[in-house]
């Protein structure tokens, strides 16, 4: 693990609705390179909200964040941001249903012109890293959602980016399977040096990362 | 594969997206095959036979409506002597087809004409020449009998122009076509006159000698003919705006489904944005979509042409050889063209919404 600050954020909000809702509010942490951190809280504590935040799916009412020492809010190209900085996992697995796995990893690529034949024989290796090589050609359908969600962590990695954001990733798996995409998501932060964040109601999950931040009302109630 | 793909989910949809398109472009083919083509026939006839000027009344729209009295014929024989042929042109109605093209030539004419079969008249009054393509639909040789007129003829001359349009014709001499084709009670009249004249020279004194001495007549060049032909010339831009309002209509039905593709599948569209797709990217996907359905769509329009094109050929309502049998390869080209253009037309009004759409807020689309 790095001692270089992969993600600065500082007092962080996000209000709604004519300030009347406050998602996040005063938010301040770092973390680092190769570091796991696990954002818990209950439903609506703003951790959603955060990683959007620093995926750059939104922006911020105020505050800062920093990736790798660039300052979000003058990066004006947040596709370009996106596929370069971040690998997004989503609690529904967000795969696109009619492109087969292999060609939902590849659509990563596509932004950052790597030509397709490329494209797909990366995917390829990236099925074939977490395992399911076998169903390159299957589509989302066809696949259980253990597979699925592997995929999307694979889809994740595609472009090697610093920081790697997982909204709820094992939400809707059982044990066997949830573990299986956390040990996934660790072995990227541990080889590939990437940071990973996790929104998690779910203690071993939790339990699995470097750090914990709990959320409340938008604020940081706890680091552990 | 992916725009298949994606083209599958709503079967329906894409079946009723395609026949849309094919209407459109199997009603733009079939027009236009039938207004060049009966445009060159004429032009070609004209050329084939080294007709530099034809004559007609200024005010008629189509030399089969163009009437030239014998007084007028004669001021302009005398001008021109033996470079000029008189002509009769006109339609009938007989039994054995609606609409019978009727050519009337003076005799001195008759051995310009190329024959496959037979000889020319002998007893003009009581025989009559085939173009081959009307022979071969009517199963006509040398020696059988056709009723013409109301009366029965005898076929001695098969002949091939070239032109399927005088090839779908009945010759005959020229009082015998003025008496075909005149009403009851009027005088027999003229239809056009062609000046063969032999050089550029003589082709423009020409020229402006009948516009001049003769204002009652119009002349063209012979290749230009149809083009000057007023009844084509309305035709012609009928047809163009049939094809605009067919293609206009067509891009209508293509926006519309891309529009529900967009509507339907914003969720993926926000998680493509999200993993770095720029809008450009979306419309990439959408535009192949849009591709294959329209030239799928000019495909079948094409092979709707087509058989549209037999099936009116092949009926005697319109008249024999006047409707192309030959499928335009040409056309078929620039209604791939058209295709293309209606696939990226067609994405302007989705290319808006992709524009407008938020990752995030997508991704909570249901």
């Amino acid at each position: 693990m790095s001692d270089v600050a992969r993600l600065r954020i500082t007092d962080l909000a996000r209000f709604f609705e004519a300030n009347a809702v406050r998602a996040l509010d005063g938010v301040s942490f770092t973390a680092k390179a190769g570091e796991i951190i696990a954002l818990t809280g209950p439903s609506g504590c703003g951790k959603t909200t955060l990683l959007s935040l620093i995926g750059l799916l939104d922006r911020p009412t105020a505050g800062r964040i920093e990736v790798d020492g660039v300052d979000l809010a003058t990066v004006r190209d947040g596709a370009a941001f996106r596929a370069r900085q971040v690998g997004f996992v989503f609690q529904y697995h967000h795969m696109v249903p009619t492109m087969t796995l292999r060609e939902n990893v590849a659509a990563a690529m596509l932004p950052l012109g790597v030509p397709r034949r490329a494209r797909l024989a990366r995917a390829e290796a990236l099925l074939h890293e977490v395992d399911l090589a076998h169903r390159a050609t299957a589509l989302p359908a066809t696949v259980s959602g253990g597979e699925r969600q592997r995929a999307a962590v694979a889809r994740a990695l595609a472009n090697a980016p610093p920081v790697l954001i997982a909204d709820e990733p094992t939400g809707n798996l059982d044990s066997v399977h949830g573990a299986r995409v956390v040990a996934l998501l660790t072995a990227a932060a541990r080889t590939r040096n990437a940071l990973v964040l996790i929104a998690t109601h779910n203690s071993e999950v939790a339990a699995a990362a470097d750090r914990r931040i709990a959320l409340r009302d938008g604020r940081v109630v706890g680091v552990s | 594969m992916i725009a298949l793909r994606n083209l599958r989910r709503a079967p329906a949809r894409t079946v009723l997206t395609l026949a849309g398109i094919a209407v459109g472009i199997a009603l733009f083919v079939t027009v236009r095959a039938i207004t060049t083509d009966i445009q060159r026939q004429i032009a070609d006839a004209a050329g084939a036979y080294g007709l530099e000027l034809v004559v007609y009344e200024r005010r008629a729209t189509s030399p089969f409506s163009s009437r030239i009295a014998p007084a007028q014929m004669d001021s302009l024989q005398a001008a021109f002597g033996e470079a000029l042929t008189p002509l009769v042109m006109g339609t009938r109605n007989e039994p054995w087809n609606a609409y019978v093209l009727v050519l009337g030539v003076p005799r001195p004419f008759l051995p310009t004409l190329p024959l496959s079969a037979g000889a020319t008249f002998t007893a003009p009054d009581d025989e009559l020449m085939l173009g081959e393509v009307l022979a071969g639909r009517l199963a006509r040789r040398i020696g059988d009998t056709l009723t013409f007129d109301g009366r029965p003829r005898r076929v001695v001359g098969i002949f091939r122009t070239g032109s399927r349009m005088l090839d779908g014709a009945v010759l005959l001499d020229l009082p015998a076509a003025q008496a075909a084709i005149t009403r009851e009670g009027a005088d027999p009249q003229f239809s056009v006159a062609i000046l063969r004249l032999g050089d550029s020279a003589r082709v423009r004194a020409a020229t402006a000698r009948i516009t001049e001495e003769f204002p009652r007549f119009r002349v063209v060049p012979g290749t230009e003919f149809a083009g000057a032909m007023r009844l084509l010339r309305v035709v012609d831009a009928f047809v163009r705006t049939l094809a605009v309002i067919a293609i206009g209509a067509t891009i209508l039905v293509v926006v519309n489904t891309l529009l529900m593709a967009v509507g339907e599948r914003t969720r993926e569209l926000g998680i493509l944005m999200a993993i770095g797709w720029r809008p450009w990217h979306v419309l990439r996907m959408l535009f192949a979509e849009s591709l294959v359905l329209c030239m799928s769509g000019a495909v079948l329009g094409n092979l709707a042409a087509l058989t549209l094109l037999r099936a009116v050929n092949a009926s005697d309502a319109i008249g024999v050889g006047w409707i192309p049998v030959r499928y335009p390869w040409s056309l078929a080209l620039t209604s791939g063209g058209i295709a293309v253009l209606v696939a990226a037309l067609a994405l302007a009004w989705p290319a808006v919404m992709v524009w407008r759409v938020q990752p995030l807020t997508a991704l909570r689309h249901e």
